[in-house]
């Protein structure tokens, strides 16, 4: 049997990655701010015993797409099978909401609608009978929580019924008269025009009049003469242009809807999330939350991480002894098994016990709508640097990992911003450099160093991107929706820190564990020596550092985590504390560790987001902007 | 804040808003595109601003999206039209401009200064 495709549509925070989630058992990253999922997620799930092919895309506002997270969704929705839309409908913004759903019955596939946060819709006393938006629109709607995990049973059922049926009609909603008219002519002119991709006619003819750009040529060709008339008429009539007019249209039909459907049992404001609220936006006030923040984020990870890291040392380090008697009866064979065992060691004692207590932190955070607020709150500060508010939240997933930050930078409607943020990411430290930092700074200079670092990458980031921005223009204006403040669930953020510690155990710690092992062989083989012989002028001669670091830099390249357990191997020292290095030629490493060159992942998606030219500027800039910063250190501490 | 705009006065005559004939060129119509009981009735003195110069907490009517096509496009799309009524947040003066939605009920939307400027909206004056 066929498996049909059933995709989820909605607007951004609408919640449909939470919806997609339980129905999937895959946890893709939901969060509170606009535009986290910026590629699509797919899963194949299985409803009474048939096979269902499941994807949820990027949110939109409308199908008038800005960014380039919204070209994927429409290119999606209009070019791939697709057999049933899920509409996730926040219900507690629900007459804006209802823009994007008139929108989708326009473009008449089988549509199921989800009212989303219906909790969040009582809370703020708005009373939805979701029978009437039923008998309105003629389709089915159910009424979920899904982050409560309520409603979705109901949803699955009420999908198979539809996809069950096989044909569904999608009433389209009628416009106004006279824009009603100038519809059904275009639609008529296309009325010889065979469609090749998804959506009905009417969604064509509507969109020549409100979008004719998004018309394939030979489309929009057959139709011309027609549409410069019709939209000439509207403009008249209307005193501006179709793009606006049919937007009112439809903000017309969903506030009438929702006027229909819904009314305010009790209007009371949430007065104290509504205060909170006022204190984290206030132009002043809020960058005391700001900073407390950021402060206590990095506290915590320090201790933390510190605890979590004393704690493995002590058995990890009872194990080298057990097999030491090996070194004399086989080299090769000790080399191998302490390379091995030298790569799980590092992972478990340094690089887990910070990278845990970071994803923790991060999921926690995504989900209570902070990030929109910082974004906000910086965008004079970011307007300095040549970017605007918008890039902080790919900045901030930045201290994960650039990967996911560098596909961030799709929310970023123009070019200009999505390239200036992309060369920008690489400088900030992702979760592999912060245990790093974090490791080397706690055995020999103490958090304050580590601090320095981090305030020092921040003003590499702000003096680059003000140097890059003078080539490139001025940036275009903020528009950011700032979602509703929420409690983060904890175990909705247990549950996504277990899927990214099971996404570092399955892809970064077989590479931790050949990478010790290869460094181990080139030590047996001294091939390390050649390598360590390339990188002397740089470390030796102009930072002052040992040349044997060289090799680690190689590994580095691959995954930064393997710069802290490579340092041990190459410096041939069971702990980090042993290291035989000053601590000013620690901070110089860090410094120059932290910026030298994007990670091969990194690379690898700089290429394939912004093509060869920006990750060859990037690679140059890193290295320059490296060397520059780390020899300044050497200047002061050396 | 006031006296570094330029300021005109709108006056309602039979469902749209024309500016007073003391400075009136152009026929500022401001756009009614549908009555959805949105605009509070009788006679009323209207100012025109900018969102960016705009006073803070007080209830703005969104009278112009004087934007580019896309930005425009965006803000329609989160839910801010003409004739919506807005409360803005305070602000330092610089940065962006942040706006709640009366007649929509949604969430706050953040706006660059630069597009706040264009966008007009008027108050009535106490």
């Amino acid at each position: 049997m066929k498996k049909l495709n059933i995709a989820l549509m909605g607007q951004p925070n609408a919640g449909k990655s939470t919806v997609f989630n339980v129905l999937s058992d895959i946890k893709s990253a939901a969060s509170n701010f606009s535009g986290t999922t910026v590629e699509y997620t797919e899963s194949d799930i299985e409803i009474r015993g048939r096979e269902f092919h499941i994807v949820d895309l990027p949110g939109v506002y409308s199908l008038n797409p800005g960014d380039e997270a919204e070209k994927l969704t429409y290119k999606y929705l209009t070019e791939k099978e697709i057999d049933l839309v899920i509409n996730v409908v926040d219900a507690s913004l629900l007459s804006r909401s209802l823009e994007l759903t008139v929108e989708l019955l326009e473009f008449g596939l089988p549509m199921v609608i989800a009212l989303n946060m219906w909790d969040e819709a009582e809370r703020k006393g708005l009373k939805i009978y979701p029978e009437r938006l039923e008998k309105a629109l003629r389709v089915p709607v159910v009424t979920t929580s899904a982050l409560y995990g309520k409603g979705v049973k109901e949803l699955v059922d009420r999908c198979y019924d539809v996809l069950a049926a096989d044909k569904m009609e999608v009433p389209p909603v009628a416009y106004t008269s006279h824009i009603e008219e100038n519809v059904q002519r275009v639609e008529r002119a296309l009325s010889g025009f065979s469609i090749k991709n998804n959506g009905s006619r009417r969604f064509y003819a509507i969109k020549a009049i409100e979008n004719p750009g998004l018309l394939p040529a030979d489309m929009l060709s057959m139709i011309a003469a027609d549409l410069e008339e019709v939209r000439g008429q509207i403009t008249r009539l209307h005193r501006t242009d179709g793009a606006e007019t049919v937007s009112y249209e439809r903000h017309h039909i969903a506030m009438k809807l929702n006027e229909e459907i819904s009314h305010f049992i009790d209007r009371k404001e949430v007065p104290l999330r509504e205060k909170i609220d006022r204190f984290l936006l206030h132009p002043l006030l809020g960058y005391f939350p700001l900073l407390v923040f950021f402060l206590a984020s990095f506290v915590a990870i320090y201790f933390i991480g510190n605890g979590l890291s004393a704690s493995m040392d002590f058995p990890l380090k009872k194990i080298p002894p057990l097999y030491a008697s090996l070194k004399g009866w086989s080299p090769l064979a000790w080399y191998s098994l302490d390379g091995i065992f030298q790569g799980f060691s590092g992972a478990l004692g340094i690089v887990l016990p910070y990278f845990l207590p970071l994803i923790f932190l991060t999921a926690i955070f995504e989900d209570t709508g902070y990030l929109s607020r910082i974004a906000f709150l910086m965008d004079g500060i970011m307007h300095r640097i040549g970017l605007h508010g918008k890039s902080v939240a790919p900045f901030i997933m930045g201290f994960g990992c650039s990967v996911p930050a560098l596909y961030a930078t799709r929310i970023l409607e123009n070019r200009r911003e999505r390239m200036l943020t992309g060369l920008l990411i690489p400088f900030i430290p992702c979760s592999a450099r912060t245990t790093v930092i974090f490791a080397l700074a706690i055995a020999f200079t103490g958090p304050w160093w580590a601090l320095v670092i981090y305030l020092f990458t921040a003003l590499v980031v702000g003096l680059t991107g003000k140097l890059l921005s003078l080539f490139v223009g001025k940036p275009t204006g903020l528009i950011l929706e700032i979602p509703g403040l929420k409690v983060p669930s904890f175990k909705v953020a247990f549950s996504r820190s277990w899927f990214r510690v099971k996404d570092f155990l399955k892809f970064a710690l077989p590479f931790l564990l050949v990478g010790s092992l290869a460094m181990s062989w080139l030590q047996y083989f001294h091939v390390d020596r050649a390598v360590d012989r390339v990188f002397a002028p740089l470390l030796k001669g102009i930072l002052g550092l040992p040349a044997a670091l060289g090799s680690t830099l190689v590994f580095g390249f691959f995954r930064k985590e393997l710069i802290i357990v490579m340092a041990n191997n190459a410096l041939g020292v069971s702990s980090t504390a042993d290291l035989p290095l000053s601590p000013g030629q620690v901070v110089v490493f860090l410094v120059f560790v932290t910026l030298y060159f994007p990670c091969f992942s990194t690379f690898i998606v700089l290429w394939k987001e912004f093509k060869w030219r920006i990750v060859l500027v990037s690679t140059l800039l890193s290295i320059f902007v490296a060397t520059v910063s780390a020899y300044l250190f050497r200047l002061v501490l050396l | 804040m006031l006296a570094s705009f330029p300021v005109c006065i709108l006056k309602k005559e039979g469902g749209s808003y024309r500016q007073s004939p003391a400075n009136s060129t152009v026929d500022l119509q401001v756009k009614f595109v549908y009555d959805l009981g949105l605009f509070r009735q009788g006679n009323k003195t209207m100012t025109k601003i900018n969102l960016a110069e705009a006073p803070a907490d007080v209830e703005l009517e969104v009278l112009e999206l004087k934007t580019g096509m896309v930005a425009r496009q965006r803000l329609l799309a989160m839910g801010v039209h003409a004739g919506d009524r807005v409360r803005k947040y305070p602000h330092s003066g610089h940065g962006a401009v942040l706006i709640a939605n009366i007649t929509m009920n949604s969430s706050k939307v953040a706006i660059g200064r630069g597009l706040a400027d264009r966008i007009m909206v008027g108050y009535e004056e106490t």
